[in-house]
C-alpha cells in the first residue's frame, strides 16, 4: 500500500510534488487555524452569555434597590409630610420601568424565567400603584397627618411591607436562577477555553507533522534522488560505471535515463576509443619492432642536413647510439672526400627526386669507415628528408672477396693448365733428350694431379654445401689413420719433423672415413704449408669425455687474430707477402668446417703469430661407452646455467643469488664461444642478452642455437633491457625476462627450467628390490628427498592414490599389475595427467611399445646403458618434462 | 750484337722453366725472378730489354712492378709483358694505365709467345 503510494508518488511530476510539498503544511495551517477560530467564536459566545446573566442579575438586584428606595421615600413622606422625601420614588419610578422593560428584554432569550418575571413585574406595578395611593393619601388630607389615620397608614404600611417581601422573594427566585445559569455557563466558558487551547496545541502539532510530512516528501522524492542524479552525473564526468538507476518516471528519472544513455554513449565511444588505441598502439608497436630490428639505418635529415629521428640500427652500423646522432649534421660523420657527392645528391633529393643507390663511406664511431648505400626521399608535408642507410661494407667485402675467389681459381686453374699445355706442347713441338722428356711429363703430370685436386676440392665444397653429400658414418679408429696421413706427407717432406701423439685407449669415432682422411690432410697440408721454414708438426688425439679431440699443432707463421674469424670462411685467404707465396684456393679450411659440423663436431683454430697454430677437431665417439664413477664429472662437468651475457653486474648477480647452491654457472660475454661451450657441455638452461662483445649478437646466436637440431630444445631465456620483438618471439624456445627482473622471477625460471630434486617425493616401482636399493643409494646424495616404494603395479596405484609423489620411476614387466598398466591409468586420471614418470626397463621393447610409452609422456630409459650416476640427472631432467603439479 | 735480356718473373717455378725451355733455343740471355721484389732488384743489375711478368705474384704484384718500372727512366719504354690468369676487363684496363705493353692470358702457347717476343725485340 504504502509502496503503491510512493510508486505513485515518484510518478507525479515535480511541479505537482512541489505543490504537494507546499499545499501540505499550509493545508494543515489552514485547518489547525479554522478550528481555533470556530473554537474562538464558541468562547466569545460563552462569555457573552456570562455577561448576560450578570446584567440579569445586575438589572434584578437595581429593581430591588429602587423599591426600596422608593419605599423609604414613600415612607419618609408618609411620616414627616415632607415632599422631599419623594424625589427618590419619582426617580425609582421613571427608572423602574425601564429596568423591568430590559430585563424582560434580557431574559427574552431564556423562557423559563418569562413567567416569574411577569410576576415580578405585576408586582413592581402593583407596588407603585400602592406607593402611589399612599402619597395620593397623604395628599388629600393636605399634607398632615392624623393621628385617625395612622391606623390606616400602619395598615397599608404593613400591607406594602409584605407586598415588598413578596417581590423581593420572586426577585431572589429571578436571581437564583440566573445565577444558576450563570454558573453553568461559566462551566461551559471554561470547557470551551479549555477546548480552544487544546485545539491550538494541536493545530500546532498537526501543522508541524504537516511540515514533517512535506519534508520527507521532498527529501525522498525531490533531495535524494537529486542527490543520486548528481552522483551518477559525477560518475559519467569520472567516467565510472553508473549506480543504480533513479525510480520514478518524472523530470529527474528522465534526467537520469538521458545521463545512462550518455554514459553508454560515452562507454561505447570509449570502447571504440579503445580499440582504436590499440590499433594503433598495435601499429605503432609493429612500426617500432620494424624500425627496432631493422640491419638499416632508418632515419629523418632536416633541410639543413641534421638527423631528427634516427633508428638503432644505427649502433650496430655507424657504432653511435641514436641519441647522440639526434641534432648533429651528417656531413659530419661522412668521409671529407665524399661529402661534396652527397650534399649534391641531398639537394636532388630536397628538390623532390629520390634517390636509391647512392654510395658513400661514413666514419664509425670507433674511427673505422663504413660504407653505405642510401635510399632517400623528400616529404614536403612534414620538410624532411627519409632516408634508409644500409651498410654496405659487408656486401662490397663480400664482392671483393667473390672477385678475389674468381681471380684465385682463375689463377690456381690457369697456372697448372698453362704448365699442361706449355709443356705438352713443347714435347710434341721439340725433340728434347730423355731427360728432359721425363723432367717435363713429370711437371705435366704433377700439375694435372694439383688440378684434380683443386677441382675435386671446389666440387666436394658445393656438394657439401648444397647438402647434396652423403656420409657414410660407421665406427672408424682414429689412430691407423692419423698415421697414414703423416706417412703420406712425411714420405715427400724433408723439411718438417712429423709426430703423431695417441692417447693409449682411443675409443672410435662415428665418421666418415674418406671425409675424415680428406680433412686431416688438408690440416696436415696447411700446417706444412704454413709453416715454410719447417719445424715439428704434431698430430694428438685424446679423447674428452664423450668426443675425440684431434690437434694439428705446427710451429710456423701463426695466424693473425682478426683473421681467426675468417678463417674457416669460404674463399677466404689471409693476405699478406707469406701466404701470397703459399698456394691455396681457401677451400681447404671451409671444407674442414663442412665436413666436421656435419659429424657433430667441431673445429677452432689457437695460435700465435710467429709461433705457430694449432687446429682442433673434435668428432662424436662411435657407441656411448658406460662411464664409470671415477672419470663422471658430474656435476662440475655439466653446466646448468650457461650465462651469454656481457654485463659483469648481472653474472655476478645471478652468482650471488644461485652461488649457494650445486648450480654449475658458466659465463661468457662472446655467443661463439657460448655455442662452442654449448656443444661440449651441453647447458641446461642459458640465459642470453642480446647486446653482446663478440661480432654475433643474441638474435644471431639464438638463430644458431634454434637452427641446429640437437640443441635447440635448450630452454633459452632471453634477459635484456629492451623489450622483445616480434624476432625473438618466432623462437617458441626463447622466453622473455627483463633485465630489472627481480631475484625471485629469476629465481622461478630456474626453479622451473632446472628442477631440483630436493623435498621431491619419488615413488620407486619395481619387483627387483635390489634395483629399488640401487636407485635410492644413487639418488640419496644429501639431496632431502622422499622415497617411496613399490613392488608392483598395484601397490604403485595405491600408493599414488594415497600420496600424488613428484616422480614415478616405473619397471614395466612386473607380476600382477605391469608398468604399461599402470601408465594406461595414470594418464586416465586428470590428477595423474602430468605426472612426470620415468620408465626404466632392462626388457627390450618393440617400436609400438616405445611408441606407446612416448604417447603416456613417460622418459624411457634403459636399465642397462645408463649408469646409476646419470640418474640423478635424468631424474631432474624428467621432472621439467611434463608439467609440474603446482 | 748483344744478346737481349729478357727477366721472366713468376711464383710458380715451373712456369719459369716452361718460358725459360720455350726460349732455349733462341739467342736471348734470360734472367729470373721469385717475386716483384726481385724483379726490381734483378733489373737494376741486368736492365733487360723485354719484361715478361706474371700477374700474382707475392710481395709485389705484377701491376705494381709495372708501375715502379715505368716511374724508373730507365725502364719506362722497356716492353713489358704481363702473363695473366686475370682475362676480365677490368684488369686489362688497370694493367694498360699501368704500362703493360702486352697481354698474354693463362694458359698460352709457347709459340704464341715465342712469336710475340721475336715480335717486340726485332
Amino acid at each position: 500500500m504504502f509502496e503503491q503510494l510512493l510508486r505513485f508518488w515518484f510518478r507525479l511530476p515535480i511541479r505537482s510534488k512541489g505543490t504537494v510539498v507546499i499545499a501540505l503544511p499550509v493545508l494543515c495551517l489552514a485547518i489547525a487555524i479554522g478550528i481555533s477560530i470556530l473554537l474562538n467564536r464558541r468562547v466569545e459566545l460563552a462569555e457573552q452569555e456570562v455577561q448576560h446573566t450578570q446584567e440579569v442579575r445586575l438589572c434584578s438586584e437595581q429593581i430591588l434597590r429602587l423599591l426600596i428606595d422608593a419605599e423609604t421615600g414613600v415612607r419618609g413622606y408618609l411620616l414627616t409630610g415632607d415632599a422631599e422625601f419623594l424625589s427618590p420614588y419619582y426617580s425609582a419610578k421613571e427608572e423602574l420601568l425601564d429596568l423591568v422593560d430590559g430585563l424582560e428584554a434580557l431574559s427574552q432569550e431564556n423562557p423559563s424565567q418569562l413567567p416569574r418575571l411577569q410576576a415580578i413585574s405585576e408586582q413592581v406595578d402593583r407596588r407603585l400603584a400602592s406607593l402611589q395611593s399612599n402619597i395620593a393619601l397623604l395628599q388629600s388630607s393636605n399634607g398632615s397627618l392624623t393621628l385617625s389615620a395612622d391606623g390606616e397608614k400602619l395598615e397599608t404600611l404593613i400591607r406594602g411591607k409584605s407586598a415588598m417581601d413578596a417581590l423581593r422573594n420572586n426577585l431572589r427566585e429571578f436571581i437564583d436562577v440566573e445565577e444558576t445559569r450563570l454558573a453553568k455557563r461559566q462551566q461551559t466558558l471554561d470547557q470551551e477555553r479549555a477546548l480552544s487551547r487544546a485545539a491550538l496545541w494541536l493545530a500546532g502539532g498537526v501543522g508541524i507533522v504537516g511540515g514533517l510530512g512535506a519534508n520527507y516528501l521532498y527529501t525522498i522524492s525531490i533531495v535524494r534522488r537529486i542527490h543520486g542524479l548528481q552522483r551518477n552525473a559525477l560518475l559519467v564526468a569520472d567516467g565510472e560505471p553508473l549506480s543504480e538507476p533513479i525510480l520514478g518516471e518524472d523530470e529527474i528519472n528522465r534526467l537520469d535515463q538521458a545521463l545512462y544513455a550518455t554514459a553508454d554513449q560515452i562507454s561505447q565511444k570509449q570502447t571504440w576509443l579503445q580499440t582504436a588505441n590499440l590499433q594503433i598502439a598495435e601499429a605503432a608497436r609493429k612500426e617500432k619492432a620494424l624500425l627496432d630490428n631493422s640491419l638499416d639505418v632508418i632515419c629523418s635529415i632536416d633541410g639543413e642536413g641534421r638527423f631528427v629521428e634516427v633508428s638503432p640500427a644505427s649502433f650496430k652500423v655507424w657504432g653511435y647510439l641514436p641519441s647522440e646522432l639526434i641534432g648533429r649534421f651528417y656531413t659530419e660523420f661522412v668521409v671529407p672526400d665524399d661529402v661534396e657527392k652527397t650534399q649534391a645528391i641531398a639537394a636532388e633529393i630536397v628538390a623532390g627526386k629520390p634517390i636509391s643507390g647512392f654510395e658513400n663511406c661514413y666514419i664509425r664511431k670507433d674511427g673505422s669507415r663504413v660504407d653505405i648505400i642510401w635510399s632517400a626521399s623528400w616529404s614536403a608535408t612534414e620538410q624532411l628528408m627519409f632516408c634508409v642507410a644500409r651498410n654496405h661494407t659487408e656486401r662490397k667485402e663480400v664482392e671483393r672477396m667473390k672477385n678475389e675467389f674468381v681471380s684465385t681459381v682463375s689463377h690456381e686453374l690457369r697456372t697448372p693448365l698453362t704448365s699442361l699445355r706449355g709443356f705438352s706442347e713443347i714435347l710434341l713441338r721439340k725433340s728434347c733428350s730423355p731427360e728432359k722428356q721425363r723432367q717435363y711429363l713429370t711437371i705435366i703430370q704433377s700439375e694435372s694431379k694439383r688440378l684434380t685436386h683443386l677441382i675435386n676440392d671446389f666440387l666436394d665444397l658445393q656438394r657439401i654445401e648444397s647438402g647434396r653429400q652423403n656420409y657414410d658414418f660407421a665406427p672408424l679408429d682414429l689412430v691407423p689413420l692419423l698415421h697414414e696421413t703423416v706417412a703420406l706427407f712425411a714420405g715427400a717432406n724433408e723439411l718438417h719433423l712429423f709426430r703423431v701423439e695417441v692417447a693409449d685407449f682411443l675409443p672410435e669415432v662415428k665418421a666418415d672415413g674418406d671425409r675424415i682422411r680428406q680433412v686431416l690432410s688438408n690440416l696436415v697440408s696447411n700446417a706444412i704449408k704454413y709453416s715454410p721454414e719447417g719445424g715439428e708438426v704434431v698430430i694428438s688425439a685424446v679423447q674428452q669425455e664423450a668426443l675425440v679431440q684431434v690437434s694439428i699443432t705446427d710451429q710456423g707463421i701463426g695466424i693473425a687474430p682478426e683473421a681467426m674469424t675468417h678463417l674457416f670462411t669460404k674463399f677466404y685467404r689471409v693476405d699478406n707477402a707469406n701466404t701470397r707465396k703459399i698456394g691455396g684456393t681457401g677451400l681447404g679450411l671451409a671444407l674442414v668446417k663442412e665436413i666436421i659440423e656435419a659429424h657433430n663436431g667441431q673445429v677452432w683454430v689457437e695460435s700465435e703469430l710467429g709461433r705457430g697454430s694449432t687446429f682442433f677437431v673434435t668428432l662424436p665417439q662411435a657407441v656411448q661407452v658406460p662411464k664409470t664413477l671415477v672419470n663422471s664429472h658430474y656435476p662440475s662437468a655439466t653446466i646448468d646455467i650457461l650465462l651469454v651475457e656481457d654485463d659483469t653486474a648481472f653474472t655476478e648477480l645471478l652468482r650471488e643469488q644461485f652461488g649457494h647452491t650445486n648450480l654449475h654457472i658458466v659465463s661468457t660475454a662472446f655467443a661463439e664461444q657460448a655455442l662452442e661451450l654449448i656443444q661440449q657441455h651441453l647447458p641446461r638452461l642459458i640465459f642470453l642478452d642480446i647486446l653482446l662483445a663478440g661480432e654475433m649478437d643474441g638474435w644471431d646466436f639464438l638463430i644458431t642455437l634454434k637452427g641446429n637440431r640437437q640443441l635447440a630444445s635448450i630452454p633459452v631465456v632471453v634477459i635484456t633491457i629492451t623489450e622483445p620483438n616480434t624476432r625473438g618471439l618466432v623462437f617458441n624456445g626463447a622466453e622473455y625476462l627483463p633485465k630489472t627482473v627481480a631475484p625471485e622471477l629469476l629465481k622461478q625460471a630456474i626453479q622451473h627450467h632446472l628442477p631440483h630434486l630436493a623435498g621431491k617425493v619419488l615413488l620407486i616401482v619395481d619387483d627387483d628390490p635390489n634395483f629399488r636399493q640401487q636407485v635410492i643409494d644413487s639418488l640419496k646424495t644429501g639431496a632431502d628427498v622422499q622415497f617411496v616404494e613399490a613392488a608392483n603395479g598395484r601397490q604403485a596405484l595405491e600408493c599414488i592414490r594415497h600420496q600424488l609423489p613428484d616422480l614415478l620411476i616405473l619397471d614395466l614387466l612386473m607380476p600382477q599389475v605391469d608398468g604399461f598398466e599402470v601408465l594406461r591409468q595414470l594418464r586416465s586420471d586428470r590428477k595423474t595427467l602430468t605426472l612426470p614418470v620415468l620408465v626404466m626397463t632392462g626388457a627390450e621393447l618393440t617400436l609400438a611399445e616405445k611408441a606407446y610409452l612416448k604417447r603416456g609422456l613417460a622418459t624411457l630409459v634403459s636399465k642397462q646403458s645408463v649408469g646409476m650416476e646419470d640418474l640423478i640427472q635424468i631424474v631432474e631432467q624428467t621432472l621439467g618434462v611434463v608439467g609440474r603439479r603446482e | 750484337m748483344t744478346k737481349k735480356v729478357i727477366l721472366i718473373a713468376d711464383d710458380e717455378p715451373q712456369l719459369r722453366l716452361l718460358v725459360r725451355t720455350t726460349l732455349e733455343d733462341e739467342d736471348y740471355d734470360i734472367y729470373e725472378a721469385e717475386d716483384g721484389q726481385q724483379v726490381l732488384e734483378v733489373a737494376a743489375q741486368i736492365s733487360p730489354d723485354l719484361f715478361l711478368l706474371d700477374n700474382m705474384m707475392p710481395i709485389l704484384d705484377g701491376i705494381a712492378v709495372c708501375k715502379a718500372l715505368r716511374a724508373n727512366p730507365k725502364f719506362c719504354d722497356r716492353p713489358i709483358i704481363m702473363l695473366t690468369a686475370k682475362f676480365q676487363q677490368r684488369d686489362i684496363e688497370m694493367g694498360k694505365a699501368a704500362g703493360v705493353s702486352y697481354y698474354l692470358t693463362k694458359p698460352f702457347s709457347p709459340l704464341e709467345l715465342l712469336t710475340l717476343i721475336e715480335e717486340i725485340l726485332t
